[in-house]
């Protein structure tokens, strides 16, 4: 598992970027694949998480967060810029275009990925009727996996924030989500 | 664990260590190489303000470093510094990279922007704060922040010191002063549109 002082070394010691990337590799594959539908942005997507990852690395702080929740925190924005992008009509020229790498075999392999994802992607879209505070808590927890402590340290909220405003969210929604006495079994 | 991926996550790998290699990342060792050690005093800020301040800033030569750097914290939280008045157009287009709309002037001569051209949110903007010290400005942007439809507005302008003002700060023990400047800056979360900024004499 990734030490704290090791995810301060990805931004200068390729050894270091290569062990983070095989550990959080799948993680971060998973995440994208549970908000786009297409291989294309997939692609896009998680050569820029890891991108941000090696640029934020030098500001890691091992007090704040276990490193999957650090990355977790980066992935988020850097799906949401996407979205804002994608919003206003303008793409933001990536530093990597990771598409360009795909060749047939991947494309299927992330298509696949993507496909097995998708009753998670159905229930992201279906949070986004509430309010942002509530969908990053129940988007963490119910799409990604998290438990509530996990996704409280993600946001850097306490567990008791983020099992109230679980809570509150399951009640505004129309379709079914676990009971947090159920996420938390 | 190489022979598990397929050929796009190994071309992913390959160009990611390649990039750290080259020391590109911020914080990488090209960037230390150009990095001085300098001495200032800082001044902090809350969200919502705008202020002046009069600071004696000990600054790089310009051109020893990039005029800016966006990151990420570890609770997503978004990290900007600004060690130059320079490319707001390329910073704002960092930022939206990062997430956040972003409206960023640069002004001479302590200048600042007329009053009016936008609406600030009606909210306590807790954590967001700013500080002016040894990369000049760095700005720290916590989680949702800045929601959609809403900017963050940053304006900043700096007026070199004179010669007599660095004699006097000279003096100070441990201060080395190369450069000095006064500073002003204002930033905020706005809603809705923001207006172009007309420069007008500071305070």
């Amino acid at each position: 598992m990734t030490s704290a002082s090791a995810v301060a070394s990805i931004g200068h010691d390729p050894d270091a970027l290569e062990a983070f990337y095989l550990e959080h590799l799948d993680q971060v594959q998973r995440f994208v694949a549970r908000r786009v539908a297409n291989p294309q942005d997939a692609a896009d997507l998680t050569a820029d998480v890891f991108l941000a990852a090696i640029d934020c690395s030098h500001q890691y702080r091992p007090g704040s967060g276990a490193p999957a929740a650090w990355l977790y925190g980066i992935a988020r924005n850097v799906v949401a810029g996407h979205y804002r992008s994608a919003g206003r009509a303008v793409r933001a020229t990536t530093r990597f275009r990771a598409r360009d790498w795909l060749d047939d075999g991947a494309i299927d392999r992330l298509a696949a990925r993507i496909d097995a994802e998708r009753n998670a992607r159905a229930l992201f879209t279906a949070l986004a009727e509430l309010p942002e505070h509530q969908r990053s808590v129940v988007e963490l927890v119910v799409v990604d996996g998290l438990g509530l402590a996990e996704a409280a340290e993600v946001l850097g909220i306490s567990p008791t924030n983020a099992r109230v405003r679980y809570h509150r969210a399951r009640k505004r929604l129309t379709q079914a989500v676990p009971t947090i006495a159920e996420v938390i079994s | 664990m190489n022979a598990e991926l397929d050929s796009f996550e190994r071309q992913l790998l390959s160009e990611l260590r390649q990039y750290v290699a080259d020391g590109a990342a911020p914080g990488g060792e090209s960037e230390r190489r150009r990095r001085h050690i300098v001495r200032t005093r800082l001044a902090l800020l809350t969200a919502g303000a705008a202020a002046v301040i009069v600071a004696v800033l000990v600054i790089p030569g310009i051109g020893s470093s990039p005029a800016y750097s966006v990151g990420f914290g570890n609770a997503g939280e978004i990290y900007v510094e600004i060690n130059r008045p320079e490319d707001a157009e390329g910073l704002e287009r960092a930022l939206e990279d990062h997430g956040i709309a972003a409206d960023i002037t640069y002004l001479p001569e302590l200048q600042m922007c007329a009053p009016g051209r936008y609406t600030a949110v009606d909210r306590k903007l807790t954590g967001m704060m700013t500080s002016v010290g040894e990369h000049q400005i760095s700005v720290t942007i916590p989680p949702n922040a800045v929601r959609d439809g809403e900017s963050f507005v940053l304006a900043w302008s700096v007026l070199p010191m004179t010669a007599e003002e660095m004699a006097e700060v000279a003096t100070e023990p441990g201060v080395r002063v190369s450069e000095g400047f006064h500073v002003s800056v204002e930033f905020d979360v706005a809603i809705g549109a923001v207006a172009p900024c007309e420069p007008i004499a500071g305070t």
